[in-house]
C-alpha cells in the first residue's frame, strides 16, 4: 500500500518521462503498429505464417503499372498461390550471431497451409525444444514444449518476435513487409524464373532489405522465397529510422534475424484433423476484460 | 454502443481514438509497469483489446478512462505471468483518479494538458528545474548528475523528489491532478 503522496509522486514521474523521453517517432511507431494489426485481423485472420502468400499478393500491387517479365512472373505466381490445396513450409530462420562468433544456431520450422482458417506451425529452437501453434477455423491453440497443449481463448497477441535462445523469429512482421513493400521495392528477374525485390529507400528497421522469390517454372507456385535483412549491429550498416534510447532498447532477441528462407516441400495433403488441437488440449480461462 | 469493429468505418474512428489517447494510456502504463521494457508490448495488447471489445465501449462515457481500464488488466495480467510485482488496486484507483483530472473535460488535446507540466516547471526554483531536466531530458546517471552540480548522489535523489513533490502541488492547484 503506497500513501496518496507516493501515488501521486508516481503519476508525476511519469508524467516527466512521458513529456521528456517520449518522441513523436516513437509514439507515431506505436500508433502505426496497433493500426496495422487492427486492419490485418480484421481483412482476414491470416497469421504471420501466410507470409510467402502474403508478401506475393503485396508485390502484385506494385506491378500494376507496367507490365514487365518479372510482373508477368510475380502475377503468375500470385494466381498460383490463391489456388486452394495444402502446402507445406520449411522455414529456417539464421539469427544474428553474438560479437565474437560467426554464426549462431538458428530455428526450423515446418509451415503448413491449407487456407487462412487452416495453419499449423511447429517450430523447433536450437535448444531442441519443440512448439506447435495452430488454427482450424476460429480455433487458435498452442502446444508448450512441455507437452501442455492449451486452447487459446481468443487470438493470440503475436510478439514481433518469438524469443529463442540464440536469435530471433519473425512473427509479426506481415504488415510491416506489407507496408515495406509499399514503400519502395523494386522488382527484377533472374534467370526468366526468379524474381528478386529490393528496397531502394530506406523503410523502417525489421523490414526485408531483399525478397527473392523462385518459381516453379510449370505450376508458377513460389517454391522457396528468402528474405534478408539489413544488419543492424553496426552503426553504419543500419537502415530506417534512429535506434531507440539504451533505456529502453529491445533485447537482442527482438532484432530482426540475418534471414528467413521458406521452402516449399512436396505435400500429398494432410489428414483430417491435422490443423485441430490435440484431443487433451485443455481450455485457458476467459479474459477478465 | 459504438461501432463494430467489421463496420465500415470503424478502423478510421478507432484511428482517431488511439491516436486521441495514446499519450495519455502511456503515462498511466509508465506509473504502473514497473518493468519499462514491457511497456510498449503492454500498450500494443490493451489497444488491441480495445479493438477486439470495441462494441462493449459506451460511447457516453470517457474512452480515456475505458481504454486505461484495459491497460491496467493487461498489465496485471503481464505481471502475474512474468511474476512480477503487480500494482496495488488502490493505487490503480488512485492514478485512474489523477488521470481523469489531467483529462479535464475532455475538450483539450492532450499535447496542450500537457503544457500545465510545462508552466508548473517554469515556476520551480531553478536549481529545482535544473535537476529535473538532467535526470528526464538529459537521462544522465545519478552519479554524473551529482558531479556536474557538485552535491552528493543522495542530495540529488532528495531534490528530484522535492521537485516532482512542487510540480504535484502545482498542477493540483491547476486542477490537473486529484
Amino acid at each position: 500500500m503506497r500513501s496518496p503522496d507516493e501515488t501521486r509522486d508516481r503519476f508525476v514521474d511519469a508524467l516527466l518521462e512521458q513529456r521528456f523521453r517520449d518522441t513523436p517517432l516513437e509514439m507515431e511507431r506505436r500508433v502505426t503498429r496497433v493500426i496495422r494489426a487492427v486492419s490485418t485481423r480484421t481483412g482476414s485472420h491470416w497469421g504471420w505464417w501466410a507470409l510467402p502468400l502474403a508478401a506475393l499478393v503485396t508485390i502484385s500491387l506494385l506491378v500494376v503499372p507496367q507490365e514487365s517479365s518479372a510482373d508477368a512472373l510475380v502475377k503468375t505466381a500470385m494466381r498460383a498461390a490463391a489456388k486452394p490445396g495444402d502446402r507445406r513450409y520449411r522455414v529456417v530462420f539464421t539469427p544474428v550471431p553474438l560479437a565474437g562468433h560467426d554464426a549462431a544456431p538458428g530455428s526450423e520450422a515446418t509451415l503448413d497451409v491449407r487456407d487462412a482458417s487452416h495453419v499449423r506451425c511447429e517450430v523447433r529452437r536450437p535448444n531442441g525444444d519443440l512448439s506447435v501453434r495452430g488454427r482450424a477455423g476460429d480455433v487458435s491453440w498452442e502446444v508448450h514444449p512441455n507437452g501442455d497443449a492449451v486452447i487459446l481463448d481468443r487470438e493470440p497477441h503475436w510478439p514481433r518476435w518469438i524469443e529463442t535462445p540464440d536469435g530471433s523469429l519473425l512473427v509479426d512482421s506481415m504488415a510491416g513487409v506489407l507496408e515495406g513493400l509499399r514503400d519502395g521495392y523494386v522488382l527484377t528477374t533472374v534467370d526468366g524464373k526468379a524474381v528478386r525485390a529490393t528496397r531502394t529507400v530506406p523503410g523502417r528497421r525489421g523490414d526485408p532489405s531483399v525478397i527473392d522469390l523462385c518459381l516453379d517454372g510449370t505450376s508458377g507456385e513460389v517454391t522457396r522465397l528468402e528474405m534478408q535483412f539489413a544488419k543492424l549491429r553496426d552503426p553504419g550498416e543500419e537502415i530506417g529510422p534512429p535506434p531507440r534510447r539504451p533505456s529502453d532498447h529491445r533485447g537482442p532477441d527482438e532484432r530482426p534475424p540475418l534471414s528467413i528462407v521458406f521452402t516449399k516441400i512436396d505435400c500429398d495433403g494432410f489428414p483430417a484433423g491435422w490443423f485441430d488441437p490435440p484431443a487433451d488440449a485443455r481450455q485457458v480461462a476467459p479474459p477478465r476484460d | 454502443m459504438t461501432a463494430s469493429p467489421r463496420e465500415p468505418g470503424a478502423h478510421e474512428v478507432f484511428e482517431v481514438l488511439v491516436r486521441d489517447h495514446a499519450a495519455h494510456l502511456m503515462v498511466f502504463l509508465r506509473a504502473i509497469v514497473h518493468d519499462k521494457a514491457a511497456i510498449d508490448d503492454i500498450f500494443q495488447e490493451t489497444m488491441m483489446v480495445a479493438w477486439r471489445r470495441l462494441p462493449d465501449f459506451d460511447r457516453t462515457r470517457s474512452f480515456g478512462a475505458w481504454v486505461r481500464g484495459i491497460g491496467a488488466r493487461v498489465a496485471m495480467d503481464q505481471a502475474r505471468k512474468r511474476r512480477a510485482t503487480a500494482t496495488d488496486p488502490s493505487v490503480l484507483e488512485e492514478l485512474e483518479r489523477h488521470s481523469k483530472a489531467f483529462d479535464g473535460d475532455h475538450s483539450v488535446a492532450f499535447p496542450t494538458r500537457m503544457r500545465s507540466l510545462d508552466d508548473c516547471m517554469d515556476k520551480l526554483p531553478h536549481d529545482h528545474a535544473e535537476v529535473l531536466r538532467l535526470t528526464y531530458a538529459g537521462e544522465l546517471s545519478l552519479r554524473l548528475i551529482a558531479t556536474h552540480l557538485a552535491i552528493t548522489e543522495e542530495a540529488v535523489k532528495k531534490r528530484v523528489q522535492r521537485a516532482r513533490a512542487l510540480l504535484g502541488d502545482c498542477l493540483q492547484r491547476k486542477g490537473a491532478l486529484a
